[in-house]
């Protein structure tokens, strides 16, 4: 088990409690100012400051016995809760994470199938290696079963003042990280090249804008098998997609969307026993089960679906792309979709738990603006939230902060997904700023209001639990 | 987790095994005495002359240096007043020395380290009286040490004349007749003596244990060195206006006799120890004398100490094996006052050093002539009255208040007090197991690197007060 990290982030307000400048402990953080600030007040020594009581022993020898001052520092607990998927660059094997919220406590979980693990040394423990009696240890303990474990990764307890802030005791948060379920839709009809052979790029393919669709065009061979994302090996190594044809028909039986009984593909079956596991919890009617957004899919094909594409024409023409667009969209591809995702999806949809939150994210944030209609007799879409902030709690997706974030846009949409590019994916992966641009943003939502100790995100698809400590000074 | 209180020494109160850290500590400091271990030495490189062609009989010679790694330190008050007598109230720290060798045994022999007694005096009297005095006090350290009788014996039977140190006029036999208690009953004086030193010294040594290995009547075994390296130097005008008794309060801390441990696998020549023997004159003493040792030893119109100015001692050679010496860092409060000793720490626990301050007690400004400053290691440290209620502190835009009294740790208001200190306690010192309490004590549970129960159990009291430093 890895011990929560601890980061002071420094930031410098101007006379007007403006944020001006923000330094992490790798240097200046740029591109802040994504995240929209209130007034921040400062001090000279960046914290709360000295105790202006102290109590001090003295003694007849000038060594040995002494007293100690430090001043108080404000601070809280950040969660990014990774991701349930495939492998990624930093991840080659599968995800699985999740993450766990219960008063002052988090804890940053990994769901193991089919190992055993130790559950003694999977749950949080006292100073002579004792249980503590904590819903967390419960629900932990609960979500093992004959063919599956949990990995307790990391886990903290929020320090910040009482007094400004109390973390409700009662509910216990479960977030499940981005999803990332792939595009699926109605398979395309047939067509013809220019020489009579069948082409498949009609409804997916190059009329979704899945750029990197094209640059597959050379795979003839579909019985490629493909990873847990519908990717296959390409030259040199690199992680390509199919052409159009492959790729739906691959896609469609790949993780996450996959056929739980394809042993091929675990994310989706995955995903359906933790779901058994969490609503047979005897926790359950304390539960507020969290999806942290990027679930659907849905920039992909925005580009051609608003006829934008010069070779290919609109599927639906609109004049309103602000509203009537984006929910026609959303319900076209949500009926296509949920045709696929079938009982999980909906078993997501409706877990008995007390409470369920689906957030957007950047890559679903037309849900923002439009629930989608589904055919009469199917579980409704449930509503998208874009936080959550209460009891002492905050979460978000966490594209807030990002400098690439497109809220709001329907335009320049393919900057979301140059992340699926190998060099963009690397090149970003490898961004020493990027971790602390996001707790930065986090830090500075904090100086802000002190009226969460708990942050959490998903976003970045890499796990990880801090300390953050904020420094506020004037400019 | 952000590092705490890397700047200040935190006290070790077990009286088991030690483990010394290589930087330099006090493992326990009291009215009777100290115990503590040198910060290790960096080894310096040897410089070597080659030898030219022509003159092919020439060479280098290298010397290894003699390295004191731990010390341990007997204060005045374990003596009989004015006397070299040891009262029965040694035991306890005497009873240190075996563990305090073994913590430094030899990494590669696994050789125990040899050991040397330095007595010292203070500056009332002649050198020469200082000298004979502080010598015998030395040997009788040793001769309690080695549990040799016929030392004390000696000691017992001859005075420094014409009258001082006078064991008989002391009484010391009835004194160690009834320590000793029934099993004295019927014996003679000189098993009296055996029985007695068994009592207060529950271990004994050989003389080979030592680092003149007994080998040359003493010589680097144990030694007097006057008065020619104290501690305090007392303000001139301060001195002047002094009763005798108040004066020889003020200089207890210089009457001491400090036991030196070297690092072993070092053999030297005994007979070519600087120091003279016990018994012996100052003259030798003065051969080893700094340049400017009149003037390091010069009482001033202020009152300066060794753990201050580190530059009070006369001795050269005392000088070097004694310098980096925790032992005879500690000073106890002058007769009426106390210590008050504060580490100021920054939020990430790194020590506020250099760090201008100002401090009041009971409304009375501290001053020392000089601008008041922590030191490197962001400490402040002054003797106060011992009645002392209350004082003012300001630094920075900081002001607070000192309450001169902290509650047992074992207590919720110690508990509060300590948390409230480090900046984990935010509310008011009430005593109560509440919410804001145990959230404190959680927080400083996780960044002590314990378990984060809340509730504040022994280790976490343990672990509060070593952080905070009481």
């Amino acid at each position: 088990m890895e011990a929560p990290h601890a980061m002071f982030v420094h930031i410098t307000v101007d006379g007007s409690g403006k944020v001006v400048k923000v330094d992490a402990d790798n240097g200046p953080v740029r591109d802040w100012g994504q995240a929209a600030a209130g007034w921040v007040s400062a001090t000279r020594a960046g914290n709360d400051g000295y105790s202006k009581e102290v109590t001090a022993q003295t003694a007849p020898i000038n060594m040995g016995a002494y007293n100690t001052i430090k001043p108080s520092q404000k601070c809280f607990t950040y969660m990014d809760v990774g991701r349930w998927g495939g492998p990624s660059l930093n991840f080659p094997g599968s995800q699985r994470n999740f993450g766990i919220v219960c008063g002052r406590r988090t804890a940053l979980c990994e769901y193991v199938p089919n190992t055993s693990l130790n559950k003694q040394d999977n749950l949080m423990i006292d100073e002579e290696k004792r249980r503590i009696d904590h819903p967390i240890n419960d629900l932990i303990e609960s979500l093992y079963s004959d063919h599956s474990s949990v990995n307790l990764m990391s886990h903290d307890y929020a320090t910040t003042d009482p007094s400004l802030v109390e973390p409700e005791r009662e509910t216990v948060y479960v977030f499940l990280p981005d999803l990332h379920l792939p595009v699926s839709a109605r398979e395309a009809p047939h067509t013809k090249d220019r020489l009579g052979i069948p082409t498949y790029n009609v409804s997916d393919g190059n009329h979704m804008g899945r750029w990197e669709y094209r640059k597959a065009d050379l795979l003839v061979d579909r019985a490629v098998v493909t990873d847990d994302e519908g990717m296959v090996a390409g030259v040199f190594g690199k992680r390509m997609c199919m052409n159009a044809r492959s790729w739906f028909s691959k896609y469609r039986n790949a993780d996450i969307f996959g056929d739980p009984g394809d042993s091929r593909f675990t994310a989706a079956r995955d995903l359906d026993r933790f779901l058994d596991l969490i609503a047979a919890s005897s926790l359950k009617q304390r539960i507020h089960l969290v999806q942290l957004g990027d679930m659907y899919d849905f920039w992909i094909g925005l580009k051609n679906f608003c006829g934008q594409n010069d070779n290919t024409p609109p599927l639906v023409v609109l004049g309103d792309r602000d509203g009537i667009l984006a929910g026609t969209f959303i319900d076209f591809w949500t009926n296509a979709t949920h045709k696929l995702l079938g009982p999980l999806i909906d078993k997501l949809h409706t877990l008995p738990v007390r409470t369920l939150t689906f957030l957007w994210g950047n890559h679903d944030n037309y849900l923002a603006r439009h629930t989608p209609v589904r055919p009469p007799g199917s579980v409704p879409v449930p509503g998208r939230r874009q936080e959550f902030r209460e009891h002492g709690i905050y979460f978000e997706h966490g594209q807030r902060g990002d400098k690439e974030n497109r809220d709001g846009q329907i335009s320049g949409h393919e900057f979301t997904q140059y992340v699926f590019d190998d060099r963009t994916g690397f090149l970003r992966s490898a961004d020493p700023q990027r971790r602390y641009l996001f707790i930065s943003v986090a830090a500075i939502s904090f100086a802000v209001k002190t009226d969460f100790a708990i942050y959490v995100m998903g976003h970045t698809h890499e796990p990880w639990l801090a300390s953050i400590y904020p420094k506020v000074f004037p400019a | 987790m952000p590092p705490h209180g890397a700047g200040c020494t935190v006290p070790d109160d077990s009286h088991d095994e030690l483990t010394p850290s290589g930087n330099g500590e006090i493992h326990s400091a009291g009215e009777d005495g100290s115990v503590g271990s040198h910060p290790a030495r960096a080894a310096q490189p040897f410089l070597v002359a080659p030898t030219p062609a022509d003159t092919p009989a020439h060479f280098n010679t290298l010397g290894l240096d003699l390295i004191s790694v731990a010390c341990l330190s007997l204060h005045d008050v374990l003596f009989e007043f004015d006397a070299s007598f040891l009262t029965p109230a040694v035991r306890d720290l005497i009873s240190r020395l075996p563990g305090l060798r073994r913590a430094h045994r030899g990494k590669s022999t696994g050789a125990l380290p040899p050991i040397s007694v330095f007595g010292h005096a203070d500056p009332v009297g002649s050198d020469d009286y200082n000298k004979t005095l502080s010598g015998r006090r030395a040997r009788a350290v040793y001769g309690l040490l080695t549990r040799d009788t016929g030392i004390w014996q000696d000691l017992y039977a001859h005075s420094i004349p014409p009258n001082g140190d006078n064991w008989r006029e002391k009484n010391v036999m009835a004194k160690m007749r009834d320590t000793v208690g029934a099993d004295a009953a019927g014996k003679s004086d000189h098993d009296v003596f055996g029985l007695y030193m068994a009592k207060i010294c529950p271990f004994h040594l050989e003389k080979s244990d030592f680092l003149g290995r007994g080998t040359a009547s003493g010589k680097a075994d144990y030694q007097g060195c006057s008065d020619f390296n104290p501690l305090v130097l007392l303000a001139k005008p301060d001195e002047a206006k002094m009763t005798k008794p108040r004066r020889n309060a003020e200089n207890q801390p210089n009457r001491r006799v400090v036991i030196y441990l070297f690092r072993p696998d070092i053999p030297i020549d005994a007979s070519s120890f600087p120091c003279p023997r016990a018994e012996e004159g100052a003259a030798g003493c003065k051969a080893r004398f700094f340049a400017n040792a009149d003037q390091r030893r010069k009482p001033g119109n202020l009152r300066r100490t060794f753990a201050e100015s580190a530059d009070t001692f006369g001795c050269r050679f005392y000088d070097r094996i004694a310098h980096d010496s925790p032992c005879e860092r500690v000073l106890p409060a002058r007769p009426g006052y106390i210590w008050l000793r504060l580490c100021i720490l920054d939020e990430t626990g790194t020590p506020r050093t250099q760090l201008p301050y100002k401090l009041s007690i009971d409304g009375t400004p501290v001053e020392s002539g000089i601008p008041l400053q922590t030191d490197g290691q962001g400490m402040l440290e002054h003797e106060i009255p011992a009645n002392s209620m209350a004082g003012d502190l300001s630094f920075d835009d900081t002001q607070m208040t000192l309450q001169l009294a902290l509650p047992p740790v074992t207590t919720p208001l110690g508990l509060q007090a300590r948390l409230k200190n480090l900046g984990y306690y935010t509310g008011g010192l009430d005593g109560k197991m509440g919410p804001t309490t145990q959230n404190a004590v959680a927080g400083f549970q996780r960044d002590s690197g314990l378990a984060v129960s809340g509730t504040p159990d022994d280790r976490t009291r343990q672990k509060l007060v070593s952080r905070h430093g009481s």
